[in-house]
């Protein structure tokens, strides 16, 4: 306990002392070595380091004016690293950045534009999917998309056959899920030893695309309001709450807190769940072939939810120009390609997916289809905003508030927020 | 002797052993020097960043704006933090007698001469020197509401127990049954020391006077027992007003930064509201003043505690 408190107040040592001398110190990102400019690149995640060493290996072959500089910053803190070394003027060169950080990042003036760049050198941003460039974007382009992930829902064959139940196809409704996950639960007195589905209490993965697909919007274009208050919205909500605590074909809320439910259907016990794209290969290794993948069902429409992580320049970055050259080459296709190869992430470049579909034998061309109908996934300035959507939506799950308060609330108190950021 | 001595001595020390004297101060000071610089870098400074801070709306990035008392009056009108405040002082009172209580009855039961006395000994102590996420993680489990031990050992009798950790009539509680179990470890090891240092001869003598086994417990044990049982309780009241670990790991998190609901409004305590109004919302000027408040409530308790032992804490 009282560590905590000495780690809060180093913390706080550490970035008042970094603001306050701030752009005396010098940094890697102004070093030169052997007449090379040294450009530094982070990057948070582990999994990807061998890949990002050997796309760092293959530019520094290719020119020799640059040194490309790969450094890995796992942990749950590297925003708050990364906030800390901007601010003082310091930091990488060219960094990871995710949707709901970007706006706070951007507004702050951390970020490079990419705008006269990308005009100067005809670069084409039609290379990748527009809602990611558009998740990237406020007064011009910030964000070059890395890779991205939309929304599908997973199903075990095996528990299908067994029940007798067709599998889902691309033309499912919402109706067409409910009335297989009943019958695909299976009941042994009063408690269910299996689910038809698992109404799991993920905002990207199963409320954001339930509202999309009843035509609510996750927050406006300006990221100034949300309106899930609205008789679409409620509906939405009402219909992933209805299947825990009226169909019971789905665990409720309680359970689901007490137990994992992506643990629950990689073991079997629940048929169906809407996951994201990067839950194909855990739910592949845990299933084999038991498992598969199909769109979403619709509803007013078909629509989804896509998030994606781009690569961000330094503002203060030294070298502007060799960031730019490097950033052209992580947005190649030779380096989407080399990603794809993975099998982890479906890289952002356009036309470079296939290789990832066909890392497993699932239907995993969903994903990609689904760029098309997805909106992304909503951000804004103030991190503080989604507060009371997990706030009221947890209460909703636990069934202490009903969905058409809890949503009430959410807008109310969300917008009070939103409207106070800049 | 010694004492006359002594002024001669101080008298000598600089005339005589100069250098030797500086040197030996030089080393001192560079044996120190570690210690004092980690310190002063890790402790002392930050204590006052943070006094400086609380007086500011600094988010961890942009200009440090200075706003005087507004984050005090902010609290006081804050609902969340009140609350939070509320969760702490209730946790406090319920745990801290609850395990002073045991510990002593723990203590005194693993004092006498018994078989496999060690063995106990070490079996409380363990929560003391078990990683805090490694008891979590088995206390989850146990809680589980639909196939966790405790369910399972109530159903055998016919009790359908509650949903310990998912519901919020109860997580706070189950919360409070774990920091009981840990607790009783530490408090048990200076208790026993205490023990061990009240003298044979007291008890002999009460035994030739005809006491019995409650009677020398409750006139000699506990009286004598005093001082260590006040040390247990100062420490045990400043860390149950800072607990946050047991809660943090506990208290389901939701996805989309930080947790809700109704589960986290039951266990949210004074240092999780500074934790999260810092790390999640980077109201660090907040969090800091946050953070003094706690420090000055936690300061006069134990002043109240130093002044009043008076009545009750019998030295020998």
């Amino acid at each position: 306990m009282m560590r905590r408190l000495v780690m809060a107040s180093l913390f706080i040592l550490i970035t008042w002392g970094a603001t306050a001398c701030g752009s005396g110190s010098s940094n890697a990102d102004g070093g030169k070595s052997g007449g090379k400019v040294d450009i530094v690149w982070w990057f948070p995640a582990k999994e990807q380091e061998a890949t990002m060493k050997k796309i760092a290996e293959d530019f520094n072959k290719k020119q020799d004016h640059i040194n490309l500089k790969p450094q890995l910053n796992a942990g749950a803190d590297y925003y708050t690293k990364l906030q800390t070394v901007l601010a003082a003027k310091n930091g990488p060169d060219i960094m990871w950045m995710n949707g709901p950080n970007f706006p706070k990042f951007q507004s702050k003036g951390f970020l490079m534009n990419y705008d006269q760049k990308i005009n100067k050198d005809s670069f084409s941003m039609d290379n990748y999917p527009a809602s990611l460039v558009k998740l990237y974007s406020k007064d011009g382009v910030y964000g070059i998309p890395k890779d991205y992930d939309t929304i599908g829902l997973f199903y075990n064959k095996e528990l299908f056959d067994k029940a007798g139940v067709a599998y889902p196809t691309d033309k499912w409704t919402w109706d067409d899920l409910r009335s297989a996950a009943l019958k695909l639960t299976v009941k042994s007195g009063k408690t269910a030893s299996q689910w038809g589905i698992a109404a799991n209490l993920s905002a990207q993965e199963v409320v954001y695309p339930f509202l999309v697909e009843n035509g609510v919007q996750p927050i406006s274009d300006d990221r100034k309001s949300l309106k899930y208050d609205t008789p679409e919205g409620i509906e939405a909500v009402q219909f992933l709450f209805d299947l825990m605590y009226k169909d019971m074909s789905s665990p409720d809320g309680q359970y689901m807190t007490d137990n994992d439910p992506l643990q629950l259907f990689q073991s079997g016990k629940v048929a169906m769940i809407m996951s994201g794209s990067w839950m194909a290969k855990p739910y592949y290794d845990a299933l084999k072939d038991k498992v598969d993948v199909q769109a979403l069902p619709s509803h007013k429409k078909s629509a989804n939810i896509i998030h994606g992580v781009a690569w961000v320049g330094n503002a203060n970055a030294k070298h502007p120009d060799e960031v730019w050259e490097v950033l052209k080459y992580l947005g190649s296709k030779e380096v989407a390609m080399l990603q794809a190869q993975t099998g982890t992430v479906i890289p952002a470049f356009n036309g470079t997916q296939d290789a990832w579909v066909k890392a497993m034998p699932l239907n995993l061309k969903i994903f990609i289809d689904s760029t098309q109908i997805a909106e992304p996934y909503p951000t804004a300035f103030d991190p503080e905003w989604e507060t009371p959507v997990t706030t009221h939506l947890t209460n909703i799950w636990l069934n202490k508030e009903s969905p058409a308060d809890g949503l009430k609330k959410i807008t109310e108190e969300a917008n009070a927020v939103l409207a106070a950021t800049k | 002797m010694s004492l006359a001595k002594e002024p001669q001595l101080v008298l000598s020390r600089p005339a005589v052993k100069s250098a030797l004297r500086t040197r030996e101060m030089l080393w001192g000071y560079f044996f120190i020097g570690p210690v004092v610089i980690g310190l002063l870098i890790f402790t002392i400074i930050p204590i006052f960043a943070s006094l400086v801070l609380s007086f500011s709306n600094w988010d961890g990035s942009s200009e440090i704006k200075f706003i005087g008392l507004h984050n005090f009056f902010q609290m006081f009108s804050d609902k969340v933090y009140i609350k939070a405040l509320k969760v702490t002082t209730f946790y406090t009172v319920v745990t801290v007698p609850i395990t002073i209580i045991l510990s002593v009855v723990v203590a005194v039961l693993l004092n006498r001469k018994m078989r496999g006395r060690d063995v106990y000994r070490l079996i409380f102590f363990l929560p003391s020197v078990t990683m805090p996420v490694a008891i979590a993680v088995v206390w989850k489990w146990m809680y589980n509401g639909s196939n966790g031990l405790i369910n399972f050992l109530l159903s055998t009798v016919g009790i359908d127990g509650p949903n310990w950790i998912t519901d919020e009539r109860f997580i706070l509680m189950s919360v409070m049954i774990i920091a009981v179990w840990a607790g009783i470890g530490y408090n048990m090891i200076i208790l026993l020391s205490g023990l061990q240092g009240i003298p044979d001869t007291y008890y002999e003598a009460a035994s030739l006077d005809g006491a019995t086994g409650w009677q020398r417990f409750v006139n000699i044990t506990v009286p004598l027992l005093t001082p260590a049982i006040f040390f247990v309780m100062v420490t045990s009241l400043i860390g149950a007003f800072q607990v946050f670990d047991l809660v943090f790991m506990l208290t389901p998190q939701a996805t989309g930064g930080g947790a809700g609901g109704v589960l986290q409004d039951a266990t949210r305590t004074a240092v999780y509201s500074i934790y999260q109004n810092g790390f999640t919302w980077f109201k660090i000027g907040y969090a800091s003043a946050q953070a003094w408040v706690l420090f000055v409530i936690i300061f006069l308790i134990t002043m109240a505690q130093m002044y009043l032992q008076k009545r009750w804490v019998h030295y020998e």
